[in-house]
C-alpha cells in the first residue's frame, strides 16, 4: 500500500528535477504561471488600470490632471495592485488513491496517492521559489490535515515533510464538505489545485462549484492507475470497493469488460467537458507517468492556452 | 436398448471427484478496487438475470457431469434397438457390373466409388462380436472377404474392388451371401446397388404373395434380410445392343454384319455409328432416335483380309464402354490345291466340286499347294500338310514304323472291293460330318481301310454295315489326312447334297477353321469358343490374354476353348504359348505369332446394363439398416465434446483468457 513510508519519495533525485522544473516554468511562461501573478484588485500599484470619476474625498494626486486640462472631465486614475498569489493544494487521501495497479510492479508505476504527493510537492516548490504563498489540505470525506500557509523557498523542506507524514484514510470522498470545510478556513482566494481520482460517490462536481462560488481559481489533476483504465480482470471474481467495503461478485466477460471500458471513457470525457466547459484548467494522468512529465504537460497546456 | 458391455459403467464414479472438485472450487478471487462505480453500472442493468448467476455454477457442474455420462455410456457400447445382443452378420454385396461405372454429372464420380463409398462407411460401424463379409456381383459373382470379424479387411478390399464390363449378379450374389451366413436371425444383407437388373421396375414394389416372381428372382432381392441401397442418379444414355457378324448368304468372302441401337435416354439423340475395320472406316451410320427407340440394320460387305470390326457410337453419354462394339473378322486366304487324278478317271466330280468351293484354286505345281488331293492315285511318299485321297486303289506309302527307315510298313493297308457298301455308321461328333447324312449311302467303289498306327491317330467316319471302314482322318504332326474309299464316278455321293458339305467341311478341318467367322462373346457370360489346336480328344492347355494385357491359362478340350465369364469388353487373344510367360512376353508372343493363337471379341451388348435408370426401392419388407449408420457410443462421443467445447466457451474461456 502506499502508507509504506520505508521509501523515500522525496530523495535527492526529487528535488534535483523539482529545481529543473523551478527554472523550466520561469523560462516557459515569464511569470504567467503562479508567482507574480497580478490580482484582480485594484490598488496602489504602479500600473494603470482605468479611470472612474472623482468622488468628494479622493486623493487628489491621483486625479487625471491632463483630461482634466482637455476636457475639462474629473476623473481619477486607478492602478493595479500586486501582491503573492495564494495556492492552495487540496490532496485527495481518501483509500481509493491507495489501491495500486495490481499487474504492475512498483518500479514502473507508484500508487495514485504517491504520484499525487509528488505533483503536490512539486507545484509547491514551483509556487515557494516564485515567493507565492503554499498551503496543503490533506481531505477525504472532509478535511483530515493540513499545513498552513508558508511562503519562501525555504520552507520547502516542511512542505515535503507535511506530505510525507499523510496517510491515506479508508473513508468515503466527499470534495463538497471538504470544500466547505477549506473555505471557511482559507484566509484569502487563489489558486486552489485538486489532486484527485475523482472517484467521489457524491460527485466532486458540487465541490469544485462552490470553490468557483468562493472565488477560487480551481485547477483539476486527475489521477488514476492504467488498471481502472482497462481492468485485466475475467471470470467469477469477488470485486471489493476499498473505501466503503462493499463487494460484488461478478463474472466479468469480454464483453463486460468492453462496457466498463466505454463508461470509464465516459467518465474520463465528461470531466474533461465539464472543466472546459467551465474554463477550469484540467490535467488527467496515470500513474505510469512521471510526476515531472505531469508537470510539463501543464506547464506546455498553460502555454498554449 | 441394451448395453454390449454394462460393466464400463463404473467409469461413471468418475462424477463423484469431479463433484467434490467442484464443490471447492467455488470460492471466488477477491479483487480489491477504487471504486464500484463502473462494476455497479454494468451490472445493474443485467439484475434481472441474477437467477442465471445463481444457477450458472450449477449449470457448469451439471455440462461436466453430463460429459462424464456420455463418455461413461459410449464406453459401455449401447446397441440400438435393431442391433441384438447376439451380434449380426452382416453381408455387403457390392454391384460392379458395367453399369456401375457410369458417371454421374453432377460429381463427375462414378455409380461404384459412390457405392464403395457407402459401403466403407457401414463397414466401419462394426461392433464386437459381429461378423462381415463382403461380395462383389458383377459380371461374376465373387466373395472377396469371407466371413470375418475384422472390419479394417473388409474396408480395405472395398477399396480394392474394381469394376468390371459385365452384367449385374445380384440375384446370385445375395444366394451366396445367404449361403455364407446361414442363420436368418443374424444375417443382414446389404446390396450396394443401382438397381441394372431385369424386372427393376418391380424391385420397387412390395411382392404380392399370389405372384409368381420367380422369373425374375424377385423375391431374392425384396425379403426381411436384404437391403438395397440405391446407387447414383438416373441417367440418359445410348448404346449398341447388338453387333453380330457372319457368313454372307450372297458372297463367299463377304460377310454380314447385324447392329442394333437403342436410345435409352429420355431425349430425342441425334448421332452417327462409325464402322471400322482394323481403324480403317467402313461405314458411317447417322443415326436420329426417339427416346426408347431402336435401331437395327444389317450391314452386308466384304473383305479378304479380316480384321477388328468395331462399331462406335459417337455419343457423349454417361456410359462409355456400351458405346463400341467389336467383330473379329477372319483372315479368308486362298486355298492352293495340287490335285492328281490316276488312271484315265477325270474325276469330273471332284473337279467341280473344287471349282465351288470359295477360295480354292487348283495349281499344278505341288510345292505351291496347302492341301494334296490325290483320286485314283497313291504317292510314292506322304507329302507333308493336310492330304486328302479319294478313291484309294491300293495300300498307302510305305512309312517309317518307330522312326526306323529300316523297317517299313504302309501308311494303311486298303481292303477288297465291296458290293453296295451302304453306310451304316457314321461318326456324328466329328466336324468333317456336320450337317452330312451318309447312313443308307451307297458308297459305290468302298473298300475298308486298315491306318497303320504309326502314321496318326484314326477316326473312323463312315463305316458300313459289316463294319468295313470306307472313311477316316487321320490327325498326323505334319498334316491331316482324309480317306475316302469311294469311287466318285461310279457311286451316287457326288450328286448327293451331302458331298459338296462334306467337301467344304473338309477343307475347314484341313485348314483348321481358320476362315470361320466365331460370333462376339458378351461379358459375363461363359462360353465355349471353338479352337482347333490339335488333337481333339486331348485336353490342352491354352491362354487367355485380356484387352487390359493380363494373362490367364485356359483348358482346350475336344476343339472348343473354355472361357469363363469374361470380365472386361475388348478383343481377348488365345495363344498356346508358353502359359508361365510374364505377361508382356505372353502378350509379345500373342502380336508376333497371330496365326498360331485366335481372337475373340467381347462386348457388353446388354440392354439391362445400358439402361440407366435408378428404380425406387421398396423399403416395405427389407431388412434396417443394420448397422443404423454409427453406434450410438459414436454420437454419445459427439456428444460429449460437444458439451466439453460448450462448457469451455460459457465458463472456462475466461479464465483461461
Amino acid at each position: 500500500m502506499a502508507n509504506d513510508t520505508s521509501t523515500p519519495i522525496f530523495d535527492s533525485e526529487f528535488l534535483k528535477r523539482l529545481e529543473y522544473l523551478s527554472l523550466l516554468s520561469k523560462r516557459m511562461f515569464q511569470g504567467q504561471l503562479l508567482a507574480q501573478r497580478r490580482t484582480m484588485q485594484t490598488g496602489g500599484g504602479i500600473e494603470f488600470s482605468d479611470h472612474r470619476e472623482y468622488i468628494h474625498g479622493d486623493d487628489l494626486r491621483y486625479l487625471d490632471w491632463n483630461v482634466y486640462a482637455r476636457h475639462g472631465d474629473l476623473l481619477l486614475k486607478r492602478f493595479q495592485e500586486e501582491e503573492d498569489l495564494h495556492v492552495y493544494v487540496l490532496l485527495d487521501v481518501s483509500q481509493s488513491m491507495a489501491v495500486e495497479d495490481p499487474a504492475n510492479d512498483r518500479q514502473s508505476s507508484l500508487s495514485k496517492f504517491t504520484l499525487g504527493r509528488q505533483i503536490a510537492a512539486a507545484l509547491s516548490y514551483i509556487a515557494l521559489a516564485d515567493l507565492d504563498r503554499v498551503s496543503i489540505f490533506a481531505y477525504a470525506d472532509g478535511m483530515k490535515v493540513s499545513m498552513p500557509l508558508v511562503r519562501g523557498k525555504d520552507r520547502i523542506l516542511s512542505v515535503l515533510r507535511f506530505l510525507e507524514s499523510l496517510k491515506c484514510q479508508s473513508e468515503r470522498t466527499d470534495l463538497k464538505r471538504t470544500v466547505g470545510e477549506f473555505v471557511s478556513r482559507a484566509p484569502r482566494t487563489g489558486l486552489a489545485i485538486v489532486v484527485s481520482d475523482l472517484f467521489d460517490q457524491a460527485g466532486f462536481r458540487d465541490g469544485i462549484d462552490r470553490l468557483r462560488y468562493a472565488q477560487f481559481e480551481p485547477h483539476v489533476i486527475q489521477i488514476h492507475t492504467p488498471q481502472e483504465a482497462s481492468p485485466a480482470l475475467l471470470g467469477d471474481v469477488q470485486l471489493v470497493d476499498c473505501e466503503t467495503g462493499i463487494e460484488k461478485k461478478v463474472t466479468v466477460t469480454e464483453r463486460k469488460l468492453k462496457q466498463y471500458k466505454k463508461l470509464f471513457d465516459a467518465f474520463t470525457a465528461d470531466i474533461e467537458r465539464y472543466c472546459r466547459t467551465q474554463g477550469l484548467a484540467h490535467t488527467r494522468t496515470t500513474t505510469d507517468v512521471p510526476f515531472d512529465a505531469v508537470l510539463l504537460k501543464m506547464m506546455r497546456a498553460a502555454a498554449v492556452g | 436398448m441394451s448395453l454390449a458391455s454394462p460393466d464400463k459403467l463404473l467409469w461413471l464414479l468418475i462424477a463423484l471427484p469431479i463433484i467434490v472438485f467442484y464443490i471447492l472450487k467455488t470460492r471466488l478471487r477477491r479483487r480489491q478496487v477504487s471504486t464500484l462505480l463502473f462494476w455497479e453500472q454494468i451490472f445493474e442493468q443485467k439484475r434481472q438475470r441474477s437467477l442465471w448467476q445463481n444457477l450458472r455454477h450449477w449449470v457448469s457442474l451439471l455440462l461436466q457431469l453430463a460429459f462424464v455420462a456420455f463418455v461413461g455410456f459410449a464406453l459401455a457400447d449401447p446397441l440400438w434397438n435393431s442391433q441384438d445382443d447376439r451380434g449380426q452378420d452382416l453381408i455387403l454385396v457390392i454391384d460392379n457390373s458395367a453399369s456401375m461405372g457410369a458417371v454421374d454429372p453432377d460429381t463427375g464420380e462414378t455409380r461404384l466409388s459412390q457405392a464403395l463409398s457407402q459401403a466403407s462407411d457401414v463397414a466401419s460401424t462394426l461392433r464386437n462380436g459381429d461378423n462381415i463379409a463382403l461380395i462383389t456381383a458383377g459380371t461374376s459373382v465373387r466373395v472377396v472377404v469371407g466371413m470375418s470379424d475384422f472390419a479394417p479387411t473388409v474396408v480395405e478390399a472395398i477399396e480394392a474392388v474394381a469394376l468390371t464390363d459385365g452384367p449385374t449378379k445380384i440375384h446370385e450374389a445375395v444366394g451366396a451371401a445367404r449361403r455364407l451366413a446361414s442363420d436368418p436371425e443374424r444375417r443382414r444383407i446389404v446390396v450396394f446397388t443401382d438397381g441394372g437388373v431385369r424386372g427393376r421396375d418391380q424391385l420397387s414394389e412390395k411382392p404380392d404373395r399370389d405372384e409368381d416372381t420367380s422369373s425374375i428372382g424377385r423375391e431374392n432381392l425384396i425379403a426381411e434380410d436384404v437391403r438395397l441401397i440405391p446407387i447414383g442418379t438416373t441417367a440418359d444414355n445410348a448404346a449398341i445392343t447388338t453387333f453380330q457378324v457372319r457368313r454372307s448368304t450372297v458372297d463367299p468372302i463377304g460377310y454380314s454384319l447385324l447392329v442394333e441401337v437403342v436410345n435409352f435416354s429420355e431425349e430425342p439423340l441425334e448421332t452417327r455409328l462409325t464402322l471400322n475395320l482394323d481403324e480403317v472406316l467402313v461405314d458411317v451410320i447417322p443415326l436420329k432416335l426417339e427416346p426408347g427407340e431402336r435401331f437395327r440394320k444389317q450391314v452386308d460387305s466384304t473383305s479378304q483380309s479380316g480384321g477388328v470390326l468395331s462399331g462406335v457410337l459417337k455419343v457423349d453419354d454417361a456410359l462409355v464402354v456400351d458405346n463400341t462394339a467389336r467383330a473379329i473378322l477372319p483372315d479368308r486366304p486362298e486355298i492352293p490345291v495340287h490335285l492328281v487324278i490316276g488312271g484315265e478317271n477325270e474325276s469330273f466330280y471332284l473337279n467341280r466340286i473344287l471349282e465351288s468351293i470359295p477360295l480354292v484354286r487348283i495349281v499344278t505345281d505341288p510345292a505351291e499347294a496347302s492341301l494334296h488331293i490325290f483320286a485314283n492315285a497313291i504317292p510314292d511318299s506322304l507329302p507333308d500338310g493336310p492330304v486328302l485321297f479319294v478313291d484309294i486303289p491300293a495300300d498307302g506309302p510305305a512309312i517309317s514304323v518307330n522312326g526306323s527307315d529300316d523297317a517299313k510298313q504302309p501308311a494303311w493297308q486298303i481292303g477288297p472291293a465291296m458290293e453296295n457298301p451302304i453306310i451304316a455308321k457314321q461318326e456324328t461328333s466329328s466336324p468333317l460330318l456336320r450337317h452330312v447324312q451318309m447312313q443308307n449311302v451307297i458308297l459305290a467303289g468302298g473298300r475298308d481301310i486298315t491306318v497303320n498306327e504309326n502314321l496318326g491317330t484314326a477316326n473312323v467316319l463312315l463305316e458300313t454295315a459289316s463294319g468295313d471302314k470306307v472313311c477316316v482322318s487321320i490327325e498326323r504332326e505334319s498334316g491331316r489326312i482324309l480317306l475316302l474309299a469311294s469311287d466318285l464316278d461310279s457311286s451316287d455321293l457326288p450328286l448327293r447334297i451331302a458331298f459338296p458339305v462334306l467337301m467344304t467341311n473338309a477343307m475347314n478341318w484341313f485348314m483348321r477353321e481358320t476362315g470361320e467367322i466365331r460370333p462376339a462373346l458378351a461379358t459375363g457370360i461363359a462360353s465355349q469358343v471353338p479352337w482347333d489346336v490339335g488333337d481333339s480328344e486331348q485336353t490342352m492347355l491354352g491362354t487367355m490374354i485380356d484387352p487390359q494385357g493380363h494373362s490367364s491359362p485356359i483348358t482346350v478340350q475336344d476343339g472348343l476353348a473354355k472361357l469363363g465369364a469374361l470380365p472386361h469388353v475388348g478383343v481377348y487373344q488365345l495363344t498356346t504359348d508358353d502359359t508361365n510367360a510374364p505377361n508382356d512376353t505372353a502378350i509379345e508372343a500373342a502380336a508376333n505369332t497371330e496365326t498360331t493363337g485366335e481372337r475373340v471379341a467381347v462386348n457388353l451388348t446388354d440392354e439391362v446394363e445400358s439402361d440407366l435408370r435408378i428404380p425406387e426401392f421398396s423399403d416395405a419388407s427389407s431388412a434396417p439398416l443394420p448397422p443404423a449408420s454409427r453406434s450410438p457410443w459414436f454420437y454419445l462421443v459427439l456428444a460429449a465434446c460437444g458439451l466439453v467445447i460448450a462448457e469451455w466457451a460459457l465458463f472456462q474461456r475466461r479464465v483461461v483468457a
